[in-house]
């Protein structure tokens, strides 16, 4: 599972104006624009509901939010304790 | 908290609220006071458009907005037309409503003079200079000492003679609220005795829609619907909020009415700890820690807190990211306190600006204000626009539920059966990530004793006739809506000990409240007539002589209470009147003594 082309696939269907290739893996999504405050919300559903993880309180956090490379790190974690 | 701080007079004006009571009304009967940026402010049509792909626009034309900002009692204040003209509103607005706030805590405002009473003030906005700027106003000596922020608190220090530290703060959207912990500071450090406290905000320029509306922050649809799955963002509002603070131990000695004690305070920063690591991101492990050290001052079990005010700027991110910390933070309280987890939840979580929008600096205070009116009419009013809860807002097992409708405010009880005062806290965070947190307690003023005498004299002044008469309808107003919870003593003590005498007197023996009623309304139409009320005490006062009123009060111990303020004279101050006055009309008076003069 390449979960980085998920991440991107899911902020294009939020942000349907910007392109793949554009996302880069280590930008801040909120901070570049890329996605407001309201479409971060709704890409943490898309997170949850594409991996079938919770996303606690506590762990949106910027360690695991910063950018998608993090992201990619805390979801990964996540399957790994889920098995 | 080192020693506990008391609330002793109050006063505000906000959207559509001129004063507290009509805040209140407005309040409890879920009113949206947004409206359309109004055309004395400036022409939304003129910038309204899309902030990404257009310079200078905005895609909100809403706002909160005070009914008048450019009227101003300038003469009371004894200033001059021509510096009036060069004045912040805010500072006008300011002078007009610490008056307001000295005389609703029962006290003439001279009785501070020469006193180390402190004075702080929230204010970040300063759109006045912008706009003379703009206009190409003469940039005269008044200019200077009309627009600096810090002579908002200045002024005032100036004007009624106060010692006390005099300063304004400016942490942005958290001002009001560091200004408020700074006075509580000030008190019980003994940097002053007495402290005025608040925050004021107003929007009179476009520009900074632009920049705000362009990062995404402010609502397009002019709703700040916090909480909501859909909020938006915030909208922008104007506001201005004063309370007036003294040791409580002071107070209690004084006899003074008191709103509320202020039993613990906090600030912080958020470091760069921040989501994204963006200056301007929430972050809730800061809040929570800020959280912490204010209960941690106050010294109170967390599952006595039965009400936040929120700072609830209504992001889908902010909103969260504030409800993460609280939980966080009242996790952290429940364990060091040995408390189970919270059964039920009882504890409510509202915020103002669902009502009014964002006064910006003045949001502390304008929460703080809402929790002093919530704590004396036992009712916390309801969040506005929720119609789906944000789905990253979770709040089961934890103590918080988010008010939907007006409710009644309960008192708990503790296990003894003794009833636990109310309690509540408000948050303020900074956009340059500067927290503060206040927590507040009930006060239950005791109304010891009962009218002893028959009649009482009941004195009222202002500067002319007008105001007089503007002054008794309100008086009039007052008792109409309060006579069945007030004493006519405490009335006529206050209006005797805690108001200036000033020119245009009125003057006559009470001898109950529908009397009093009856004669005020008789000066309103004019009817009145001070020979029918003769009386020598009345007769003194009226010549303009001072006299000395405690001497009536020996057998008896009346009380301070609030009381309708001092109406200021509504006259209009703005800059295009300056450009005439100072540039033009010299001219006129030149050639005409010129031509006076000439042979």
């Amino acid at each position: 599972m390449n979960i980085i082309e998920i991440l991107k696939q899911g902020i294009c269907n939020i942000n349907v104006v910007i392109e793949k290739e554009h996302i880069q893996e280590n930008e801040g999504l909120l901070a570049s624009g890329i996605l407001d405050s309201y479409g971060f919300v709704e890409f943490l559903g898309f997170i949850e509901s594409e991996f079938g993880i919770t996303v606690e309180d506590d762990e949106f956090t910027a360690a695991n939010f910063r950018d998608l490379t993090a992201m990619k790190k805390y979801i990964e974690a996540k399957l790994g304790n889920k098995k | 908290m080192s020693s506990e701080i008391a609330i002793i007079g109050m006063s505000g004006r906000f959207p559509e609220s001129p004063n507290v009571e009509k805040f209140w009304d407005n309040l409890i009967n879920s009113r949206d006071l947004i409206k359309e940026v109004p055309k004395d402010r400036w022409d939304w049509k003129n910038c309204f458009g899309d902030p990404k792909k257009n310079e200078n626009k905005t895609d909100s034309k809403w706002g909160g907005f005070l009914d008048d900002v450019k009227s101003f009692d300038a003469d009371f204040f004894r200033i001059s037309p021509r510096e009036a003209d060069k004045m912040d509103p805010q500072q006008r607005i300011i002078m007009e409503e610490v008056w307001k706030t000295i005389e609703d805590a029962g006290y003439k405002p001279s009785f501070l003079s020469g006193t180390k009473t402190g004075v702080f003030i929230g204010a970040s906005n300063n759109d006045y200079i912008e706009l003379l700027q703009k206009e190409g106003v003469h940039q005269d000596a008044y200019v200077s000492s009309g627009s600096h922020l810090c002579m908002i608190s200045n002024r005032v220090s100036y004007f009624l003679n106060l010692n006390g530290p005099s300063l304004v703060v400016d942490t942005a959207c958290s001002a009001s609220l560091v200004a408020v912990h700074q006075a509580v500071c000030a008190i019980q450090n003994k940097e002053c005795t007495m402290a005025i406290a608040g925050g004021v905000n107003l929007c009179l320029i476009p520009r900074k829609y632009f920049s705000l509306s362009h990062a995404g922050m402010l609502s397009p649809d002019g709703r700040c619907k916090t909480f909501d799955k859909k909020a938006n963002g915030f909208v922008k509002a104007e506001g201005a909020g004063i309370i007036l603070l003294k040791p409580l131990k002071k107070a209690i000695e004084d006899g003074d009415h008191i709103y509320g004690i202020i039993r613990g305070t906090a600030l912080n920063h958020n470091g760069f700890g921040g989501f994204e690591h963006s200056l301007t991101a929430s972050n809730s492990e800061a809040q929570a820690q800020l959280l912490i050290s204010a209960y941690e001052d106050a010294n109170l079990s967390p599952d006595t807190i039965t009400f936040i005010e929120a700072h609830g700027t209504a992001t889908a991110l902010g909103d969260p990211f504030e409800i993460a910390g609280l939980k966080k933070a009242f996790k952290t309280l429940y364990n060091k306190w040995n408390l189970p987890e919270p059964k039920t939840p009882h504890c409510a979580i509202g915020s103002v600006k669902s009502n009014i929008g964002h006064t910006e600096p003045a949001a502390g205070i304008t929460g703080l204000i809402k929790i002093l009116l919530a704590m004396k009419h036992k009712k916390i009013p309801a969040n506005l626009h929720i119609n789906e809860l944000n789905p990253r807002i979770r709040l089961d097992k934890t103590p918080f539920y988010i008010v939907k409708e007006l409710e009644e405010w309960k008192q708990l009880i503790d296990e003894k059966g003794i009833p636990i005062p109310r309690r509540a806290g408000v948050s303020s965070f900074g956009f340059g990530g500067a927290n503060a947190h206040v927590v507040i307690e009930e006060y239950e003023n005791k109304q010891e004793h009962i009218d002893n005498n028959k009649q009482y004299i009941i004195v009222l002044s202002a500067k002319n006739e007008e105001i007089l008469k503007i002054y008794a309808k309100n008086m009039v107003d007052f008792l109409e809506k309060n006579k069945d919870n007030i004493l006519l003593s405490n009335i006529a003590y206050t209006l005797q000990i805690g108001r200036e005498s000033m020119s245009k007197r009125l003057a006559f023996v009470a001898h109950s409240i529908n009397d009093l009623i009856i004669k005020l309304n008789h000066y309103c139409n004019g009817k009145y007539n001070s020979e029918l009320y003769d009386d020598e005490i009345v007769n003194l006062w009226l010549s303009g002589e001072e006299v000395n009123w405690d001497l009536l009060y020996t057998d008896s111990n009346p009380k301070r209470i609030p009381l309708p303020t001092y109406p200021f004279e509504k006259k209009k101050y703005w800059y295009d009147s300056s450009i005439k006055k100072t540039i033009i009309q010299p001219q006129i008076k030149l050639k005409t003594l010129k031509t006076k003069n000439s042979p």
